[in-house]
């Protein structure tokens, strides 16, 4: 008996459930336009374009800053170039005025090859000139 | 189901494909909805929320074994009904006997009986009593028969919904179906009683006059 009701009682839904319901048309179309126009789609895409200038803007950055490097390297080496033998030839220059004379009396002995004023000296700036002098030619 | 995997991928970012799958989801997630609220303005409402939630949290979908985009979709949607319930269980409850002009409106549909024919008049009674009946039970055990018989999903698929193991749902819809075995032959055996009074009551009448 309580098998035969179980039965009947499943039979039922069974009844029940092969019931199409009938849906809303309009409603349905009306929520489809909404989901389709939802903010949540146009998030998604703006939130790809972030993604998209994270990657770029590093990768010229990055690009960037190699060629400055590149570029102010090789310039710089030009400019050794040219002006690195200038200061040993001063150095030896100078060295060898203050060696010479200067170091035994307190004139002034340092030049500059061009034409700047000469360095007005005292004992600290003979000291100074001396200890240049010194490493220069350990060079 | 591969096809269907890459359809939700894409889907994530591109609308037509979402709509695709919104178009073949949208009338079984709406019969769940109505047959659990039994309204079709509030089903409407809930159909919506479910497929506004789905597309919020798509992203996090991970498809695994037992678990379709179906199941994970129909949970959305049972959640849904929770709330729902939790919601109303803070209203103030009119009856349709307090309210009599809500049973002209067409959203008040109570049952599926409303849709059968009248000749079926005895059917009809005991589907309109069952559903009452069903009302009965508790959420969980409405929503299982209502994913079983209604939604016409396997237990496997049952259980990929509700997060629960197969056998537990196999006990709550015995349990379910014996409990309304019992409530429905208490409710004949009343209305039994009720028939022989009326009987009663009627011959006395008569030869009283």
């Amino acid at each position: 008996m309580t098998e035969q009701s179980s039965h009947n009682i499943e039979d039922l839904f069974e009844r029940m459930g092969s019931i199409q319901i009938s849906e809303d048309t309009e409603h349905r179309y009306a929520l489809r336009r909404k989901i389709l126009c939802s903010k949540y789609f146009h998030k998604s895409n703006a939130q790809d374009h972030k993604k998209l200038f994270f990657l770029i803007v590093p990768f010229f950055a990055s690009g960037f800053i190699v060629i400055a490097l590149t570029v102010s390297s090789s310039t710089s080496l030009q400019n050794d170039t040219s002006t690195s033998i200038a200061p040993v030839l001063l150095s030896e220059q100078i060295a060898t005025e203050v060696t010479a004379s200067s170091l035994l009396t307190d004139a002034p002995v340092a030049q500059y090859i061009d034409d700047r004023p000469m360095i007005p000296m005292g004992r600290d700036s003979n000291r100074v000139v001396m200890n240049m002098a010194n490493v220069l030619y350990a060079q | 189901m591969e096809h269907e995997m890459e359809v939700i991928n894409t889907s994530y970012y591109d609308s037509e494909t979402f709509g695709r799958l919104y178009d073949e989801y949208y009338q079984p997630v709406f019969g769940f909805l109505y047959s659990r609220t039994s309204h079709a303005e509030t089903a409407k409402d809930l159909t919506s929320e479910t497929f506004f939630q789905a597309l919020k949290n798509l992203h996090k979908y991970k498809p695994r074994a037992g678990a379709s985009f179906k199941s994970w979709l129909f949970s959305i949607a049972v959640a849904q009904v929770g709330n729902y319930y939790r919601r109303r269980s803070k209203y103030l409850e009119i009856t349709t006997e307090e309210a009599p002009e809500i049973l002209g409106k067409d959203e008040f549909r109570p049952d599926i009986a409303f849709q059968m024919g009248e000749d079926e008049q005895e059917l009809k009674e005991k589907i309109e009593l069952l559903h009452v009946l069903m009302k009965k039970l508790n959420q969980k055990q409405q929503t299982i028969i209502t994913l079983r018989f209604f939604s016409h999903m396997s237990i496997p698929e049952i259980s990929g919904v509700l997060h629960m193991k197969e056998g537990t749902i196999k006990s709550h819809l015995h349990r379910a179906i014996k409990c309304l075995q019992v409530l429905m032959k208490e409710t004949q055996q009343t209305n039994v009683f009720e028939v022989q009074t009326q009987k009663k009551y009627d011959r006395a009448i008569v030869a009283q006059h």
